[in-house]
């Protein structure tokens, strides 16, 4: 078989994928920019005026913001734990991925039947006499975020844990002979060389807590949704293609306008990492 | 040797053990290292040699034992508040820094910035790297690698320092060029070198003392000459340069000395030293080093054998041989107008000097 056959047989599958995924986005802006034939941009006009839905918006990103740095919070300590695990670190790794098994939809009712009004926590609270009527764990942002990073957490520490894999123990040893106390080793040495894996992980978690449906439509409060349950309920309640083309192509911006300058960051900082060797 | 005053050591290990999993990696180590000394630790890998100098570092915690330094207990002290410097086996000099920024590390992180400058070149120069400053640490070769992460751990003056086998990935003659290299700095500023090898014939040449350690004890800990002249354990015989090793029963004790009475024969081997641990009806083994080993000797016990085989080595050959006392090794000037190499088969007879056999208990 000559070898352009092979190179063009072997990028078929990514091509098409690529592909699909670029037809899908055209017809997504398309159908938000264009109806009837005709250029139409007063779908983007309503949206924009409409206070519900810039609150809306502004709530997905600071949820998603959130949820970002919690998981980033919880994620780094556990990825730098499980990659100086001195035992058997697949078995940590596994309990990490274990949620994933799961179908997010149990996953967040498992969370309605700890945090409900008449769930666990509640129940313990009065019970204990702590409390005399439930406190309101859900059906809110506070529960929204919750189940969010339950759920994305693990990508963070996935993202993170690749890259401390890759630096040596004794770098950190070297830091400390010079004299560097775990702080100044972690500002210097640490931090810094970590840096890619932590910039994946916020674009992994941020992107996907931005797109949520299923957390927040269980979890969430009836008046306060994000964009992803929105879109969601535009298409299978209302069946309005355009208005939901339209969102999702804001909801694409917003996302976009927070992956790009990272992923550009990223780079720069990748260059700024290497030893500069073969360059 | 004088009686010293405990400040006279910079460093006092006392019986420090470390245990990992229930195995010992290090067992019972007494280490007293002098101001200025060039210490080796030497041993094969696994013989805890890395292990202790971890714990000197302060990596590793002793499950038991005392480790001082300048006469105070380190027990306590955590690494980066122990004053001293390392160079590491991967050197693991910072990825993400220059080779300046690599050297003033140190300086920085203790926040002694006044003159860092001036400090961080005469440091650059004493290792020949100046005009490498901005250099990335993946731009620059291995021998030069080297002397960054050596520059890195001086930079901060410490009167200690540890190098776990910092020339290990290096090819023999970069080795050998750094080992001369090492030794001149160390005179140069006067400060004490813990050494970590498995090479003995980098400890024999570098260093003051040579502790021989194996499975997690030291055998013996002195200068390189006593440890290669006169070894005080089979290990160590084997170990440190090539040897033949001769078992037998001690027949004859007397007070300048002993005579051995091979197994399996009735060679007799006169031993002059190290006998003071052995009395008569003791199983003992010598050691008889090979370039000892004469070839047509007038010795007054010579030992009749048969040459198997020889492998030449440029100045000298040594020859294999088959001998009524068991296989031994002659190592022999390369002399041509005297017949060498000695065709296989060739009966000769072997001997050696009295003093250069070392008794060696069972």
């Amino acid at each position: 078989m000559p070898k352009s056959l092979r190179t063009a047989l072997l990028l078929a599958p990514s091509a098409l994928l690529m592909g699909v995924f670029l037809v899908g986005l055209y017809r997504l802006v398309h159908s938000s920019l264009v109806i009837d034939g005709q250029f139409d941009f007063s779908q983007y006009s309503a949206i924009l005026n409409r206070p519900d839905y810039i609150a809306m918006l502004g709530r997905t990103i600071r949820i998603a913001a959130l949820t970002t740095l919690l998981s980033l919070v919880i994620g780094f300590p556990t990825a730098y734990y499980v990659a100086r695990y001195g035992g058997n670190r697949n078995f940590l790794l596994l309990l990490i991925v274990f949620p994933w098994l799961v179908s997010i939809v149990v996953r967040s009712y498992g969370w309605v039947v700890i945090l409900g009004p008449r769930g666990l926590i509640n129940g313990l609270l009065i019970w204990g006499g702590l409390t005399d009527r439930p406190i309101k764990l859900m059906y809110n942002d506070f529960g929204v975020i919750l189940g969010l990073v339950h759920v994305l957490c693990p990508f963070m520490i996935i993202a993170i844990l690749s890259v401390l894999m890759q630096i040596s123990r004794s770098l950190e040893e070297a830091s400390m002979s010079l004299g560097g106390r775990p702080a100044y080793s972690f500002r210097t040495v640490l931090l810094p060389l970590s840096l890619p894996g932590i910039l994946t992980g916020i674009t992994l978690v941020y992107l996907m807590a931005t797109g949520a449906i299923v957390t927040p439509l269980l979890l969430g409060g009836l008046g306060d949704t994000m964009l992803g349950t929105e879109i969601f309920q535009e298409v299978m309640h209302f069946f309005d293609y355009p208005k939901a083309a339209a969102l999702a192509t804001v909801l694409l911006i917003t996302a976009l306008a927070v992956v790009i300058p990272i992923q550009i960051l990223e780079h720069w900082v990748a260059r700024c990492l290497s030893d500069g060797a073969d360059q | 040797m004088p009686i010293q005053d405990s400040a006279d050591y910079i460093l006092q290990i006392e019986n420090v053990t470390k245990t990992f999993a229930g195995s010992k990696a290090v067992d019972n180590v007494d280490l007293n290292v002098r101001r200025g000394e060039f210490v080796t630790l030497l041993g094969p890998s696994g013989c805890g040699k890395s292990t202790l100098l971890r714990m000197i570092a302060g990596f590793e915690v002793p499950t038991s034992g005392r480790i001082s330094m300048r006469g105070q207990d380190m027990s306590n002290r955590p690494a980066y508040e122990r004053e001293i410097g390392m160079v590491f086996q991967n050197l693991a000099l910072f990825p993400h820094m220059n080779v300046y920024d690599n050297v003033a590390f140190g300086l920085r992180a203790r926040n002694r910035l006044d003159e860092l400058d001036r400090k961080v070149r005469d440091m650059l120069s004493l290792v020949g790297l100046e005009g490498f400053e901005t250099r990335r640490t993946g731009q620059i070769s291995g021998g030069q690698r080297q002397r960054v992460a050596l520059a890195r751990s001086l930079v901060t003056s410490p009167d200690l320092l540890l190098l776990d086998e910092p020339l290990s990935a290096l090819d023999l003659k970069l080795r050998r060029q750094l080992q001369i290299e090492l030794k001149r700095i160390q005179q140069e500023i006067g400060i004490t070198f813990i050494f970590v090898t498995h090479d003995q014939e980098e400890a024999l040449s570098m260093s003051d003392r040579v502790a021989v350690m194996n499975k997690g004890s030291v055998e013996q800990f002195g200068t390189a000459i006593e440890t290669y002249h006169f070894p005080k354990t089979e290990f160590v015989a084997r170990f440190v340069g090539e040897t033949n090793l001769l078992r037998g029963v001690v027949s004859e004790r007397s007070s300048d000395g002993a005579v051995i009475c091979l197994d399996d024969c009735d060679t007799q081997v006169s031993v002059l030293t190290g006998t003071e641990v052995a009395a008569k009806g003791d199983r003992v083994a010598v050691s008889i080093r090979p370039e000892y080993v004469v070839l047509g000797s007038p010795d007054k016990h010579p030992v009749s054998a048969q040459i198997t085989s020889h492998s030449f080595s440029g100045a000298t050959v040594t020859y294999a041989l088959n001998s009524v006392a068991g296989p031994l090794l002659a190592q022999v000037p390369f002399l041509p107008d005297k017949g060498h190499p000695l065709p296989k088969g060739q009966a000769v007879s072997v001997g050696w000097p009295a003093d250069s056999v070392t008794l060696i208990p069972e």
